[in-house]
């Protein structure tokens, strides 16, 4: 393909887009002139160009689409839905062509002719009842076609156009890019002199964006990163030889300066706004709304936020299917939404923001949730998991079903969704970036669906491992605990049934996974007992296994190189890095090497599990992270744990009289009812401990004295009732009252109320 | 290039000359013609990959990318060396590839009259690597094909 046509595609993709955006606008402001314009302006910006590369197929069909879109702009015609619905289906129909054009070539054979007569067929009904109007409209098409056809090559009426139009028009002939723009002095011709004018103006507009932008090849925005990265390297290798000498101290200093600011400008160059993917969704949403029978209006905030370009890609999938379930699965139909005392008109709100390093994209429907008894019984339906089992997990476990391939809780089979491949997919595609979904679902507010993201994927965060002493890279998105096991337990650690390792690991049995045998096949599966060992319990495609290392490194934000064909053939590398140390290391694929060593998904996992009758009771109870506030005991459900933090007092402010931590960026309330935060107070050097826990949407913070155990908790049952007690948990043969989350007054920035600021909760028994 | 030696390629002999880095694997002097060879990197320890295909002699960092290299010892069977290999980095279709050698030594112009193809009775995995061999002096210069031993090739040939 020549650069002309390449040039031509990439520019009308460009058009096209901007008269999706426009089309979806315009039917909320039917009236609005300068909407018209704009699509008028990229019709016929194809049609211009088309001629004068010798597509005839796409001429055709654009010049139909230009002909109403001309009544409609000179207010011949009013715009309503059918209007929109047939330029919809014309925008769909150029965009196929241009597919098929830069696919293979050429235009392909289709026929756009049904096409083509709904087109002229609303310009026929216009005409119909006011013959004078419909004449001079008819010649003022004319016309305007003329003058687009004027730059068609070997037209004997080429010159003289080029004569009568702008002086632009003349170097137009010569070169691709000034093609558009002699294509609107072309237009110019058009007897509509107001939008003329505004065409005009907009032409200079778009030429001045031109001079300050300018299109780079991906590849080679790859290439200078890879350069950078290489730079990063070499810096770090300079700083460590120049330690200790004074006089380069300030020389490396530059240079570590200028390399760190070289990288993150050209990451930013990577960048591009979720605008790019969001604005795909209004039309989506039109017409799935309207397949459906649902009324939804579409909320986008947080456009802006940029993200790398090749992660935007990869959301697309993800993020499409979300919306479709959300409208399908989540909001009802007008009728039942009355019925149910909500506005019949549904909200779908996509919500884009930066938290910290990662991009976080909420999709969030006002619609029925996902009644978790439904999700039960269809996953017991579907085999994905045993009755026995079902009962025993919690709410949110049980959400977490949906995201099991095979799973769908589409009463019917419908063309938007419901043939089970849903969110397993999201979930599988988004972790495959190394982002994560999370789901939360209200039985008739509601379900948010969040996808958190990387911002960028050139560099990951992984940690570093040795085995056969070598260097890999773990990817901490994959990562979930570390396990290490000291030498003198070494030979009981690991339990076998039959030839498969298994470590007990609170109770459940995690199947094991040793790196160097899986890497040298042949060698014996047990821990050395002359050394610590360790194992890494990974989380991939749902699928949790440990894997046995034999030493950990540090961990290192890596940036990722790939592997030539042969070597990414092994399938257990997902790419190479080079370490800070300059040695290079490969990075390992969790979800390969689960599949590799024979994990099974979890689903079947739990089933299999059931069989275990010593296990499954152990598991029935749900676990807690015992911790100790001020000389008492408390229990915090491990669930509910993300991580634990020792941190110095310091770290610790205060807004009004509430404890707060800012962690990376983000603002955590502090629980502080055991009071150690009270009892630290005047001694600076203090470390405190604190668990920060999920609590529904947020993450808040225990201030501990001390993390104890975990352990497996009992249900209590009061005397005479029998009714099971809550708040409290029977945990190593001690009642122990559990720390009520749901209590931990959220912050005034969000809704908390000024007085509920100094409200302390029951927390601690 | 033909079987050299006749009176018509010796006339010729000025105008056929061709300048090839000769490199040495065990007892043998091996010659890669310069054009294909991008850069020379000298005493390189690349980094084992395990479960690798046998002929992949590891990985080395190469301008801010990783490079695969191929063992040109492993190919010929010959044991490993001990210590550092010097690396040539080769031009392919599928990007570059580094091939592993003993010790790379000079640049050496060489007469097409001096060229020889393969000789019968070479065995078959040998054939397929090289090229034939220019009668120096000092001894024999056996030419490496470059594409035969392009990681891509010997992975699709492996697999066949």
């Amino acid at each position: 393909m020549d650069d002309l046509t390449r040039e031509f595609l990439i520019e009308s993709q460009e058009g096209l887009d901007r008269m999706e955006r426009c089309l979806t606008e315009l039917e909320e402001r039917p009236h609005d002139a300068s909407l018209l314009a704009d699509i008028f302006r990229s019709v016929h910006t194809i049609k211009g160009t088309t001629g004068f590369l010798g597509f005839k197929r796409l001429e055709k069909l654009a010049h139909a689409g230009e002909n109403l879109l001309g009544l409609l702009r000179d207010e011949k015609l009013a715009v309503n839905a059918a209007v929109i619905t047939v330029l919809l289906h014309l925008l769909d129909g150029l965009r196929s062509i241009l597919k098929t054009i830069e696919a293979e070539g050429g235009e392909g054979t289709g026929e756009d002719a049904e096409l083509i007569a709904r087109l002229e067929e609303l310009q026929a009904r216009e005409r119909a009842p006011d013959a004078g109007g419909a004449n001079q409209a008819a010649s003022a098409v004319g016309k305007a076609a003329d003058g687009g056809r004027v730059l068609e090559p070997g037209s004997p009426r080429a010159p003289a156009a080029q004569g009568g139009a702008a002086p632009a028009a003349a170097t137009a002939v010569e070169t691709a890019e000034a093609a558009p723009p002699a294509a609107e002095a072309a237009a110019q011709e058009n007897p509509a002199p107001a939008v003329a004018d505004g065409q005009k103006g907009r032409t200079q507009a778009a030429g001045s964006a031109t001079e300050s932008t300018l299109r780079v090849d991906v590849a080679l925005l790859n290439r200078i990163m890879n350069l950078v990265g290489e730079l990063v390297l070499t810096r770090n290798q300079v700083l460590q030889a120049t330690a200790a000498d004074p006089n380069m101290t300030m020389l490396s200093r530059r240079l570590d300066m200028v390399t760190a600011d070289l990288r993150e400008s050209v990451m930013k160059a990577r960048m591009q706004p979720v605008s790019n993917v969001f604005s795909k969704m209004p039309r989506m949403v039109r017409d799935l709304s309207q397949s459906l029978g649902r009324r939804v209006s579409l909320k986008m905030e947080g456009q802006e936020t940029e993200l790398d370009k090749s992660l935007l890609e990869a959301i697309k999938d993800p993020l499409t299917h979300a919306v479709r379930n959300a409208l399908d699965h989540g909001i009802e139909p007008a009728a039942e939404r009355e019925a149910a005392g909500k506005d019949p008109e549904g909200t779908l709100v996509l919500r884009a923001v930066q938290e910290g390093s990662h991009v976080v994209i909420e999709i969030s429907d006002d619609g029925a949730g996902i009644a978790v008894d439904k999700v039960r019984a269809k996953a017991i339906e579907r085999g994905l998991i045993t009755p026995e089992r079902a009962a025993q997990l919690a709410e949110r476990e049980l959400l977490q079903l949906i995201f099991l391939p095979g799973f769908s809780t589409a009463a019917q089979v419908t063309n938007v969704s419901g043939r089970g491949v849903g969110m397993d997919v999201v979930r599988t595609n988004v972790e495959k970036i190394g982002g994560k979904v999370e789901l939360d679902s209200r039985v008739g507010k509601g379900t948010t669906v969040r996808l958190r993201i990387p911002l960028t994927l050139a560099i990951i965060p992984a940690l570093i491992v040795r085995s056969l002493e070598q260097s890999f890279a773990l990817p901490q998105a994959a990562l979930s605990e570390l396990v290490h096991v000291p030498p003198e337990q070494a030979a009981t650690a690991i339990e076998w049934i039959e030839n498969a390792p298994l470590y007990r690991l609170r109770g459940r049995l995690l199947p094991l996974v040793f790196l160097d045998r899986l890497l040298m096949p042949g060698r014996e599966c047990e821990l050395a007992a002359d050394r610590d060992n360790y194992i890494a319990v990974l989380d991939a495609d749902g699928r949790s296994f440990g894997l046995v290392v034999d030493s950990l490194a540090d961990p290192e934000e890596i940036v990722v190189k790939p592997l030539s064909a042969v070597l990414k053939d092994i399938g257990l590398y997902s790419g190479a890095t080079v370490l800070g140390n300059a040695d290079l290391a490969l990075i390992l694929d969790p979800g390969s090497i689960a599949m590799k060593a024979g994990v099974a998904m979890a689903s079947d996992e739990e089933s299999a599990r059931a069989v275990e009758e010593e296990a499954e009771t152990e598991a029935a109870k749900a676990e807690f992270l015992l911790v100790e506030a001020a000389g008492r005991n408390a229990a915090v459900p491990l669930g509910d744990v993300l991580r634990i933090e020792q941190l110095p007092l310091s770290r610790i402010e205060y807004i009004g009289y509430r404890p707060v931590l800012n962690f990376e960026g983000q603002l955590l309330p502090v629980e502080d009812s055991g009071g150690i935060l009270a009892a630290a107070e005047g001694n600076p050097d203090a470390q405190i401990v604190v668990v920060v826990c999920r609590e529904g949407g947020r993450h808040v913070g225990i201030a501990v004295s001390h993390v104890l155990d975990v352990a497996a908790g009992s249900s209590l049952f009061e005397a005479g009732t029998n009714q099971r007690t809550s708040g409290v948990t029977l945990l190593k043969e001690r009642v122990t009252g559990v720390v009520d989350l749901g209590g931990v007054a959220p912050l005034p920035a969000t809704e908390g109320a000024p007085e509920e600021l100094g409200a302390v909760t029951e927390g601690v028994a | 290039m033909s079987t050299a030696g006749s009176a018509a390629s010796r006339k010729q002999k000025t105008e056929a000359m061709a300048e090839v880095c000769s490199v040495r694997v065990g007892n043998t002097l091996f010659g890669v013609p310069i054009s294909h060879i991008l850069e020379i990197v000298g005493a390189a320890r690349p980094q084992r990959v395990p479960l690798a295909p046998g002929y992949v002699g590891g990985l080395v960092h190469y301008r801010g990318d990783v490079l695969t290299t191929v063992s040109l010892r492993q190919l010929l069977q010959l044991p490993p060396k001990e210590g550092t290999q010097d690396i040539l980095v080769l031009e392919s279709e599928g990007g570059c590839f580094g091939l592993l050698v003993d010790s790379v030594g000079e640049v050496l112009t060489v007469s097409a009259a001096d060229y020889e193809s393969n000789p019968s009775i070479l065995d078959e995995r040998r054939r397929t690597l090289l090229a034939g061999a220019y009668k120096l002096k000092s001894g024999l210069l056996v030419m490496l094909d470059p594409d035969r031993v392009d990681p891509l090739r010997l992975g699709a040939s492996q697999a066949a």
